[in-house]
């Protein structure tokens, strides 16, 4: 186990160079000119050039790159080009509210997505089994945004009951609650059909088992076979498939802080994207790159835990 | 039996055949859009903008004026083409090195394959839209090469993955010890085995890609503003979302439209080659 951890960590230090370096050519030869973007469409060329020089971009790209990598090592991401600050504290001051999004949306996903997966498997065909397909069936396919706007509608223009702009006031958590419940429940919706769909194939696969048929015949009651026996096994594929989850909420992240106007990851990445801020876009980049390695790292080290016949080597 | 089999399906199977009307309408609107629509989705008029839905403009006009019918209705043109497009290209590309990386699957060539694979697939795909799509610059061309290359690792690993269970296949085995060739092999045995469920995760993630190229077009990243993208449609008309709520749920039900037909079919014809799925 530990072997296997310490291996998937080297290898996401390898894959997390290799981004890098791509991400850093990548914007390099790209038609971007940060410059242009920082002093406008009227700036004279004198001005580009010596605002280039501060931005180091006049240098050949091997030198930026070496002086990068030599910056990243001693623990600095850089500066933003737009407002000189440190792109690292930046990023820290807009996560916890990118986390709170991603864990209330997974929460909300589960809670509401779960107890439907079982009820239909319990009962598989049955009327109720038919309406749950139907609602996951059309809720799928629904992009987050699409259900966010309806969401806004209906529950802050109309019934004017939820905040839909902005993350919250700082430190105070009732308001940041308030603030999180629209759009969590964008990103719960989302998964929310998946997971129902989920649970009820890998309960009705689960119920098949010949354990159950023991546990059954020993005369257990039909809750404790079911909560204890059933259930327990049937959510161990709900542990890889929110591993496999995490990218998609990341990328669900990103178009809800746009809409909702939160500050967070997704929000901060377009906007660098958009003003060539390249500091920023590479080290988001990267923070996404490590993220996701390291929640699938999460992910096996759970399922690991939760069934110990999984060994790694 | 394929033969007999289709209607059977459809008669059966209600979820398919509304999928596949849904996505007849939506495909007929955008071959026939200049017949649909009842404006010029590009004539900015200043003097009726932001009207509500009447008469003369049926869901009412955008911040510029323009009817915003016809620009969905044109959207859809776009829409449908970028996301399907990009697909195409993603699927042939992806399915090529995929079927490769999975037959020669000890090679140094495959290693390299897995990897890129394995690195692009760790970032959200909008993320490596958004990446692929500020180096090559806006426009419509540019976000077909942009889904293309975000939805590429996905094609490579399904293929390489179905291509490596199928290569221990005892058929393939038997051709082999024919003393056929690889390429023949490969061409006549092995791909027109995958093609079906490749094809099928197509439709589906053809659905994906629509709602990425809106996500991307929305965000400023994809198709460039005046060109009705459903995207640009959206962004327009938030700005004005506390005034005229509706302007904004239009472009949001469109999505929806398609992006459900085509995972209605996908999902369905998924069930049908593959019934353990049910």
């Amino acid at each position: 186990m530990k072997a296997y951890i310490f291996r998937s960590l080297i290898r996401t230090m390898i894959i997390m160079v290799v981004v890098m370096t791509i991400v850093f050519v990548a914007l390099r030869l790209g038609p971007i000119d940060p410059a242009q973007y920082v002093l406008g469409e009227y700036a004279t060329d004198e001005t580009l050039r010596k605002l280039r020089e501060t931005m180091e971009l006049d240098h050949p790209i091997y030198v930026q790159y070496l002086h990068f990598v030599y910056r990243i090592i001693r623990g600095d991401f850089g500066t933003s080009f737009l407002n000189n600050l440190s792109v690292l504290s930046q990023l820290l001051d807009v996560l916890p509210y990118t986390l709170e999004l991603l864990i209330g949306g997974i929460l909300i996903g589960i809670l509401v997505g779960v107890p439907p997966g079982i009820v239909a498997a319990l009962k598989p065909n049955s009327i109720f089994d038919q309406m749950i397909r139907i609602f996951t069936l059309t809720w799928i396919a629904i992009p987050v945004f699409v259900t966010g706007i309806f969401l806004i509608t209906i529950f802050s223009l109309k019934l004017n009951l939820l905040p839909a702009i902005g993350g919250g006031e700082h430190g105070e958590l009732a308001s940041h609650l308030l603030h999180l419940i629209l759009p969590a429940f964008s990103c719960g919706f989302f998964m929310m059909a998946s997971i129902a769909r989920l649970i009820r194939a890998s309960l009705l696969d689960v119920l098949t088992k010949d354990y159950i048929m023991t546990a059954r015949s020993k005369g257990l009651r039909e809750s404790v076979v079911i909560l204890k026996h059933a259930l327990r096994n049937s959510l161990l594929p709900l542990i890889s498939f929110l591993g496999i989850y995490v990218n998609i909420l990341l990328g669900s992240a990103v178009i809800l802080e746009v809409i909702f106007t939160r500050p967070g990851i997704g929000r901060l990445i377009v906007e660098s994207i958009k003003n060539g801020d390249f500091p920023m876009v590479q080290t988001i980049i990267m923070f996404y790159g490590g993220a996701v390695v390291i929640v699938n790292l999460l992910v096996d080290v759970a399922y690991c835990l939760v069934d110990p016949r999984i060994v790694y080597k | 039996m394929r033969r007999g089999l289709n209607f059977f399906i459809l008669k059966k199977n209600i979820p398919l055949t509304v999928g596949i009307l849904m996505l007849i309408m939506a495909t007929g609107t955008a071959i026939f859009a200049p017949y649909v629509a009842t404006h010029d989705p590009l004539k900015v008029k200043l003097s009726e903008r932001l009207e509500p839905m009447s008469r003369n403009h049926f869901l009412g006009t955008d911040p510029w004026g323009r009817d915003i019918l016809s620009r969905i209705i044109f959207g859809t043109r776009y829409s449908l083409v970028i996301g399907v497009v990009s697909i195409a290209i993603s699927m042939l590309f992806g399915g090529i090195l995929g079927v490769f990386g999975g037959y020669y699957s000890q090679s140094k060539l495959a290693t390299m394959i897995v990897w890129i694979t394995d690195i692009t697939m760790s970032f959200p795909t909008l993320i490596l839209g958004a990446m692929v799509a500020i180096i090559f610059g806006p426009g419509v061309f540019n976000t077909i090469i942009a889904l293309a290359i975000a939805f590429f690792p996905r094609f490579i690993r399904l293929v390489r993955g179905t291509t490596l269970s199928m290569k221990e296949e005892v058929y393939i085995l038997a051709a082999r010890s024919v003393g056929m060739s690889d390429l023949r092999l490969l061409f006549i045995h092995l791909i027109p085995n995958i093609i079906s469920p490749v094809v099928v995760m197509a439709v589906i993630w053809a659905s994906d890609a629509i709602s990425i190229e809106v996500a991307l077009s929305f965000l400023g990243l994809g198709v460039s503003p005046p060109t009705p993208s459903w995207g640009t449609i959206l962004q327009d008309n938030l700005s004005y979302f506390q005034m005229m709520p509706l302007a904004a749920i239009w472009p949001c039900l469109a999505v929806a439209w398609t992006v459900q037909s085509l995972n209605m079919v996908g999902d369905r014809f998924r069930d049908i080659l593959d019934p353990k799925m049910r």
